[in-house]
């Protein structure tokens, strides 16, 4: 018998999944717990062989939840399931140690599959997962740090990561230097940072620069 | 305007421009030495001394040129008082002999005061010494040529011997020379205005004393005479217009002037000395007469034909200073194609550049000032009181643009200021445009969000308890109806992440949307016993990031719609982009028959028409439904 520890904060995921993991003969629902706190509570005398991890949960992350169990447990195998699969965070679970990542909405008899390959020592990744078939909503929306801006703001920030000093972000917008200057120090202040260095690498970060703007060529 | 011309001019070092008393008081004791010293040349009775000729007023214009560029000079007001002493000579005789003094009489009256100029000199010099060193040289110069002055007027007098006129001769020459190298010296300035102003002084003296000495060489004493007294009257004209301009500007036009009156004069002289030539071969009375008419006629015939050269070098060279209809359709040509507005300010400032002939214009929107480069002037643009923006033109020339093409740019500001206004407006709504479609999409992700977090792990949890029911319990009687709502449950599954990988294709975020349209159609193909989906992509043109998302859409509305209604076997996406058109298709091979937009095709259509494209589904052949896209393939939203 493999011994299931199964952590969702979801009540209905969370009981879907203790019913399906009962239903296989070969495994059994060692615990449930719904939040990081609830998994560590567990009773010391208890193994499980595999852990089922929602990725996020109301108080931590699946994760670094995942490396603490596995510290404690070392031969603890670690599936995360979630409804989010963008490539970092796949990337990062399994660069972790963690022994699978798989969608929540992968087919139930799948899910059993990737709880037994996981409990056999095989690294799990389920098919969508493979192909990343990433819905927006599974991967952060990338402008969220710029959401306090407006398009007048983002015309000069996408200027100001292609590295042009303000003079030339004037001269491009056709506004003066002193313009640009307000509006940047307007910025900051939108976007809560100190200096233009900043509001530049958060530029760069959301996607701004380069290759967004052709309509000019210089 | 006038604001804007002190600014450019505050860039030059050295002020000028504006007309000095002292300039003004040597023009007048130039223009007063040289007419009294054309009406002796002029004089009846007989040659007059030579030695009124002899240059006191060059003086004059010496010291108006150093007072130009250094206005409180000693020098300069020194050089300017000497010019006087012919004024003295004349009225010393006419006073002493009464009338109109004849040759001799003026040449004893010279001789009497020949110790009042000497005296003048005498006291000059140490006054005039007390200037900054860079002028000694100068002054040592002018007394050089004024001891040889004195020299002629002691030998005309009959002082001295007469063989020191001919030393008194070469003194006054080489000083004269001398300060005349001088002046040119110290007109090697930054400022260029005192560089022509001194190039045309020399130019005019140069050009002066070569009609009179062709006159002198060529033809016989008296009309030598005439000519002389003319060329005098015509330099004082000259340096009178020189001195008393408020602004030596344009420059380009004096040059041309210059050109125009001395082509005039050189032509009648020119005339005049044939026709003297020919009158004295042919022994025709009154020879003389006949050439200053001739002369005078020929000048008079010059002039309008000056004017017209001048009329049509000018309006070459600043342009006509009008917004000609064909400069209009230049503006407007492509408008429709224009992706942004502020392209207009180019073209505008580019007009204002060709109508005013500077070098170039730019325009500023916004109330702040511009930073203003070297050379160029602020012209400030206003539409009802609010400021709008700047214009900024550089002129050709580096101390500022000419009054004509002042004139000509203040014209057209009303218009550049509209134009301004009306790019700032488009500006503005272009970017309320924006904010509403971030927010829009930012509010669709929410909503997209919210429905995959919120429902897809309720589908999945039921999902799963279904699935383990039916496990456990294989053969109890609600078997039939759990294997439905597990199929059921799988399908709602699908069809979520359809929907949300649909609207918001974050998939694109990338800029990849051959890879984002493999993923789509991969994700369909996961349907067990669903249709064969292939996909077929030539991309060879970059897509803008807008009509990327619309053929992302169109691709999975197109195939959803066939999934959904077609009981299809199979279903082709092609995609191509060629020549600046994309173009998608979404075939199937299903029942076809009348297709009722739904609000998903509806809203692509529309998003179709926006990006200038169109979306059609029809009946394909010889069966199923086809969807059709065409795109331009740099499309940008418009709303």
């Amino acid at each position: 018998m493999i011994s299931v520890l199964v952590v969702d904060d979801h009540p209905i995921v969370l009981e879907g999944l203790a019913a399906l993991i009962g239903s296989d003969p070969q495994l059994t629902v060692l615990a449930t717990a719904r939040s990081a706190a609830g998994a560590r509570e567990l009773a010391g005398d208890v193994e499980p062989a595999v852990a089922v991890l929602d990725l996020q949960l109301p108080d931590g992350d699946g994760i670094s939840l995942g490396i603490e169990l596995k510290r404690r447990w070392p031969s603890l195998r670690v599936l995360i399931l979630t409804m989010h699969a963008d490539e970092a965070t796949v990337i990062q679970s399994l660069a972790s140690g963690l022994d699978g990542y798989l969608l929540k909405d992968a087919d139930p008899e799948d899910i059993l599959a990737a709880v037994h390959s996981a409990a056999s020592g095989s690294l799990v990744v389920g098919r969508s997962v493979s192909a990343v078939v990433v819905a927006a909503a599974a991967s952060a929306p990338r402008t969220d740090a710029l959401a306090a801006l407006d398009a007048r703001d983002l015309e000069i920030l996408d200027l100001m990561v292609d590295g042009l000093p303000t003079s030339q972000v004037a001269a491009r917008l056709y506004l003066a230097p002193k313009t640009i200057r307000n509006r940047v120090s307007e910025m900051l202040g939108k976007l809560g940072v100190a200096s233009r260095d900043e509001a530049i690498a958060l530029g760069r970060a959301a996607g701004l620069g380069s290759t967004r703007d052709r309509r000019r060529p210089s | 305007m006038l604001s804007s011309v002190a600014e450019s001019r505050a860039e030059s070092s050295v002020p000028s421009g504006g007309v000095t008393v002292e300039v003004l008081v040597a023009a007048v004791c130039f223009s007063l030495s040289a007419a009294l010293a054309a009406t002796s040349a002029l004089t009846p009775q007989g040659p007059p001394s030579e030695a009124l000729l002899a240059g006191w007023p060059i003086l004059a214009l010496a010291g108006g040129v150093v007072l130009d560029q250094r206005a409180a000079s000693r020098v300069g007001r020194a050089l300017t008082v000497l010019a006087l002493v012919p004024v003295l000579d004349i009225a010393w005789t006419a006073a002493r002999f009464g009338g109109s003094p004849t040759s001799l009489e003026l040449a004893r009256a010279v001789s009497e005061l020949a110790a009042v100029p000497a005296a003048a000199v005498a006291i000059m010099i140490p006054w005039a010494f007390r200037s900054p060193r860079g002028v000694r040289r100068a002054v040592g110069l002018v007394v050089i040529a004024a001891i040889g002055a004195l020299a002629v007027l002691a030998a005309e007098a009959g002082f001295v011997r007469s063989q020191v006129r001919v030393a008194g001769w070469v003194l006054l020459v080489l000083g004269c020379a001398g300060v005349w190298m001088l002046v040119a010296r110290g007109a090697r300035t930054d400022d260029r205005i005192t560089r022509r102003r001194v190039a045309w002084l020399l130019v005019t003296l140069a050009l002066a004393g070569a009609v009179v000495a062709a006159a002198w060489l060529v033809a016989y004493a008296d009309l030598g005479y005439y000519v002389t007294g003319s060329v005098l009257v015509v330099m004082a004209l000259a340096v009178a217009r020189l001195s008393l301009l408020r602004d030596f500007r344009p420059l380009d036009e004096h040059v041309l002037d210059l050109v125009l009156v001395a082509s005039a004069l050189g032509a009648a002289v020119l005339v005049a000395l044939l026709v003297r030539l020919g009158a004295a071969l042919t022994h025709l009375p009154s020879a003389n007469t006949s050439a200053v008419f001739t002369a005078l006629v020929t000048a008079a015939m010059a002039a309008p034909a000056a004017l017209w050269v001048r009329r049509t070098v000018l309006a070459r060279r600043y342009g006509t200073g009008l917004i000609s209809p064909a400069d209009v359709a230049v503006i407007t040509a492509d408008l429709h194609a224009q992706t942004d507005p502020r392209d207009l300010l180019d073209k505008a400032a580019r007009i204002v550049a060709a109508a005013s002939g500077s070098r170039q214009a730019r325009i500023v929107l916004g109330e702040d000032a511009p930073v203003i480069p070297e050379h160029w002037v602020l012209h400030a643009l206003d539409v009802g009181g609010d400021r709008v923006g700047a214009l900024l033109v550089e002129s050709s020339n580096p101390e500022g643009p000419e009054l004509r093409q002042q004139k000509i740019v203040a014209q057209l500001l009303p218009t550049v200021a509209l134009v301004a206004r009306a790019v700032g407006l488009a500006v503005e709504a272009e970017h309320a445009r924006r904010d509403v479609a971030r927010e829009r999409d930012a509010e669709r992700k929410r909503v997209m969000g919210d429905l995959h977090d919120g429902l897809g792990p309720t589908l999945a949890g039921m999902s799963m308890r279904v699935q383990a029911t039916l496990r456990t319990a294989p053969s109890s009687e609600y078997a039939g109806l759990l294997t439905d709502l597990a199929a059921g449950l799988a399908a709602s599954r699908t069809d979520l992440r359809r929907i949300v990988a649909g609207i918001t294709p974050s998939t694109l975020d990338d800029g990849d949307l051959g890879s984002a349209l493999a993923r789509l159609v991969e994700s369909f193909q996961g349907v067990a016993g669903g249709p064969r989906v292939t996909l077929e992509v030539a991309l060879d043109t970059v897509l803008s990031s807008a009509v990327q998302v619309a053929v992302y859409r169109s691709v999975a509305e197109g195939v959803t719609n066939a999934l959904r209604h077609a009981a299809a076997s199979a279903i082709d996406v092609q995609v191509q982009a060629r020549c600046g058109v994309v173009l998608v298709d979404v075939v199937d091979d299903g029942v076809g028959g009348q297709v009722v937009p739904g609000v998903g095709l509806s809203s692509l259509e529309q998003r179709a028409g926006t990006l200038g494209g169109w979306l059609k589904v029809a009946t394909a052949e010889p069966k199923g439904t086809r969807m059709h896209l065409e795109l331009p393939a740099g499309a940008e939203a418009r709303t």
